[in-house]
């Protein structure tokens, strides 16, 4: 059977160039941890975003004259409107009572009547997290009789908004420039091996062996090689991450994605750049 | 079956070989000689066609070095045996593996392949020899292991270069015989070789190359 021919020289392989393997599967290793702690670091940062924008509110003050039934319409028409996600009413009462709860004095000690108008609280809903939507919303809201103002926190959104683009453009920059590190790592190691076994291919050629049958024992390796880099790599992230919520930051997530794509990525690096070596050595003799 | 017509040579430039024409048909013997450098390694690389001719055209077989395309080489290699004077084996596995490595490159099965490694190396005495390892043959064995390598897939013809050129003379002569006895069974052979001896001691047709071309002797 060729298949298993194939796999019996791809190990055999890797034993004749012991050395080589071993640089091979270490730098593996190596590249991928870096992109494995990348991931992890974009999902993380991703998540507290995602809890940010989640916090982000709009508060509307209704005016001092609008009782609760009229407030309690208004809300109603808010929460019909386009992007709005949960709608809360506080009525003067509540906002007393708010009032009280901060600063420990009643309104009635010094006033009274209540002055504090009662409000609507909006929380936008998931998707509609922008500046654009917000401010969107806030100018319908305005239009709607009985609103004397609305409060939202403009720098916060902002500073996340903008945080967000440079916090993607790194991460898919960096990601890219690590992926393509760890081509060229495994590239240049399992070029090693080729050519400490070009005896063999030159055999193989000259007893009749195919191109892609040359080539089989060598797709293997690299898949071998990058699938134990990726094992070794997800072992050493999995330590960090352990670590790391012990000492420093309990909250961390990890998923079993991304040890995941770390093996799918790992072994289609290994074979990628396996297939590009021996091709090129191929091509050369 | 292998035929040279008016075949030009070169190697980085370098015109190796001019106008050279031969034929030889099936079951023949056949020495090239000539002084080294002469281009005899160059003829045989051509045959199997691991170096195009610059000009002429060259039919082995039922491949014509015109037409042939690279996909086809590994299938009119499995039609030739090629020996050579540094023998050319693998040396993390044993003679047994060394033979059968040909025959598992073209997908055959383990049962026939059993079958004619055993034929094969009992047909150049080492049967005794199939579980040793490389390192641990005299030069003439690991020759002989060479030649059941190159057998094992039944070709029409051995390309031989310098075959006994590591060997001493009682080596050479078994080499030899095992060489005639091979031909006799009908396999053609081709030896390159600048062993005046030996050529006088088993003489077969000559061609002989200098300066860049070939005459017959
Ligand atoms: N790879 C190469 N690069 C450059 N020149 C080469 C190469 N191979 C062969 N040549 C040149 O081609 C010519 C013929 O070489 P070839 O090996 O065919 O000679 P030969 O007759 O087999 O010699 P020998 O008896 O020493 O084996 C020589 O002049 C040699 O220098
Ligand atoms: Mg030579």
């Amino acid at each position: 059977m060729s298949f298993w021919f194939s796999l019996r020289e791809g190990i055999k392989g890797l034993g004749r160039a012991k050395l080589a393997s071993l640089i091979t599967i270490s730098s593996t290793s190596f590249a991928l941890f870096l992109v494995g702690l990348f991931i992890n670091f974009s999902v993380n940062v991703n998540y507290l975003i995602d809890d940010f924008r989640s916090r982000i509110e709009l508060e509307i003050f209704l005016e001092a004259d609008i009782q609760n039934q009229a407030g309690i319409e208004i809300s109603k028409r808010i929460a019909a409107l386009e992007s709005v996600g949960e709608v809360t009413f506080i009525s003067k009462e509540e906002a007393a009572k708010r009032f009280e709860e901060e600063f420990g004095r009643s309104v009635y000690d010094v006033l009274d009547t209540n002055p504090l108008p009662s409000s609507v609280i909006v929380k936008m809903k998931t998707g509609f997290q922008t500046l654009e939507h917000i401010t969107g919303l806030a100018n319908k809201i305005y239009l709607i009789d009985g609103v004397s103002d609305i409060v939202y926190q403009r720098n916060f959104i902002l500073l996340i908004t903008r945080y967000i683009n440079i916090v993607y453009l790194i991460g898919i920059s960096s990601g890219v420039l690590l992926i393509f590190i760890a081509v060229v790592l495994l590239y240049n190691t399992i070029r090693l091996t080729i050519l400490a076994r070009s005896d063999i291919i030159e055999i193989m050629k000259l007893v009749g062996a195919t191109k892609s049958f040359v080539r089989r024992p060598f797709l293997i390796e690299g898949f071998i090689q990058g699938a134990s880099g990726a094992v070794i790599s997800g072992l050493m992230l999995y330590g960090l991450m352990l670590l790391i919520r012990k000492f420093f930051y309990a909250g961390l997530i990890d998923s079993l994605e991304i040890y995941g794509s770390l093996l799918l990525l790992g072994t289609v690096i290994g074979v990628i750049s396996s297939k590009l070596s021996i091709s090129r050595y191929l091509q050369e003799i | 079956m292998i035929e040279f017509y008016n075949v030009y040579a070169d190697i980085d430039t370098k015109i190796i070989l001019s106008n050279i024409s031969f034929r030889l048909v099936k079951g023949e013997f056949a020495y090239i000689i000539g002084p080294s450098g002469a281009g005899k390694s160059t003829i045989l690389r051509m045959i199997y066609m691991d170096l195009y001719p610059k000009e002429g055209m060259i039919i082995i077989d039922k491949y014509s070095s015109a037409k042939i395309k690279k996909s086809d080489i590994p299938y009119l290699r499995r039609g030739l045996g090629v020996i050579f004077q540094d023998f050319k084996l693998l040396h993390d596995r044993n003679v047994f593996e060394n033979v059968a490595f040909a025959m598992r490159v073209t997908g055959t099965k383990t049962p026939e392949i059993k079958r004619r490694v055993f034929k094969v190396l009992a047909e150049v005495n080492l049967s005794n020899k199939r579980n040793h390892y490389p390192d641990e043959l005299s030069g003439g064995e690991k020759q002989r292991v060479a030649i059941a390598r190159a057998i094992v897939n039944k070709p029409f013809i051995i390309l031989a270069d310098e075959p006994t050129g590591n060997l001493d003379r009682a080596n050479s002569y078994e080499i030899m015989e095992i060489l005639e006895r091979i031909n006799r069974q009908g396999t053609a052979i081709l030896m390159a070789t600048h062993d005046e001896h030996l050529i006088k001691k088993y003489p077969h047709r000559m061609l002989y190359i200098k300066n860049g071309t070939m005459v017959e002797r």
